[in-house]
């Protein structure tokens, strides 16, 4: 059978955004594991936008909650700001963080992966992969630019009535039969 | 980077494909997936050796800024600080076996964010949060600290449902 090779990252410079010195000593060790040498550090979003405008970071790491500015708050200067210094730089948010609308809030503000604490080996060599292996294009409309948030091609639906704004009434119909209208 | 491939999705969006940079920079390592989990696995098991001095250093940080909330409860900034720590410790306990310790540092969460001021109440939740972490350092409860530690969680459970 054929061996599964794992990807070494050691041509990589990743910049880890966080507050808490333990998290730092965690990343540190699980990220030279996996073969990073570069491993850069910011304590929050603005010392990370500084630390970004240096220049050669492929990957970052990023805390939510930071003061003086957050994790969401630097995704947003990234993704949406004319001064950022790198509108698509891959975002990884590890949080503690695990409500359904806060990882919501985080997929619309352009982060890539969402990995909640506690962290695993597994759970973050499977990010970084899937970001080097299957990055998702990035999609630009008048209030979003980030990471296309669908994760599956939805197929090419050739019909009027895409979207439930479209107003279909056979869709409206269904909706009523099933109680959600 | 370059803007690299653009679709027009549609007329109200685009769709950007950007050169892949970190493609060109990946190597392939001698060691397979599971190999290089194994060897990231006992990464862990070596920094877990460390981790209740960890825990114990946050505890005492968690305590100094407990003591300065007691003297001035409208403080913001020490609430603050008191759920940074909290919360820390419920993102990284776990990871290293103190499943206890991170559902403690939970809860603290959970109570310094019900209320915006602090009671004296409250200060007396926070307080035996803080006794929790103290037993789970002391006596190394690890898992979920077994009779000892469901009954600290029940404890503290029927103190907040009370408060």
């Amino acid at each position: 059978m054929e061996k599964n090779y794992a990807i070494t990252f050691g041509g990589m410079s990743v910049l880890v955004v966080d507050d808490s010195r333990n998290m730092r000593r965690i990343l540190t060790q699980l990220l030279r594991s996996f073969g990073f040498v570069d491993i850069r550090y910011a304590g929050d979003g603005q010392a990370a936008l500084e630390e970004l405008r240096i220049g050669g970071v492929d990957i970052a790491i990023l805390d939510w909650h930071m003061k003086p500015m957050n994790g969401l708050d630097f995704i947003r200067q990234i993704r949406s700001e004319a001064t950022s210094p790198d509108p698509f730089l891959p975002i990884i948010m590890l949080t503690g963080f695990s409500e359904l609308a806060r990882v919501k809030l985080a997929r619309d503000c352009g982060v890539n992966e969402i990995l909640t604490k506690p962290v695993s080996p597994e759970a973050l060599y499977a990010r970084l992969t899937s970001i080097v292996r299957q990055p998702r294009p990035y999609v630009e409309t008048r209030s979003f630019f980030g990471p296309d948030r669908r994760r599956r091609e939805a197929g090419k639906f050739q019909g009027p009535y895409r979207r439930r704004r479209d107003g279909s009434p056979s869709f409206a119909a269904l909706e009523v039969n099933n109680g959600t209208r | 980077m370059g803007r690299g491939d653009v679709e027009n999705g549609s007329s109200q969006h685009r769709i950007i494909r950007p050169a892949n940079r970190l493609q060109v920079k990946m190597r392939l390592s001698d060691l397979t997936v599971s190999e290089l989990m194994a060897k990231a696995n006992q990464v862990m098991a070596a920094m877990a050796k460390s981790y209740p001095k960890w825990l114990q250093a946050d505890l005492e940080d968690l305590a100094a800024a407990y003591r300065k909330l007691c003297e001035v409860p409208q403080d913001q900034a020490v609430k603050a600080e008191l759920f940074r720590i909290s919360h820390d410790i419920k993102g990284q306990a776990a990871g290293f076996g103190y499943d206890l310790a991170g559902e403690v540092g939970g809860s603290l969460c959970y109570c310094l964010n019900r209320r915006e001021t602090i009671s004296e109440v409250d200060l007396q939740v926070i307080e035996a949060h803080i006794d929790a972490f103290t037993a789970c350092v002391k006596q190394s409860l690890k898992g979920d600290g077994g009779t000892i530690g469901r009954e600290l969680s029940a404890e503290l459970s029927a103190l907040i449902e009370r408060t």
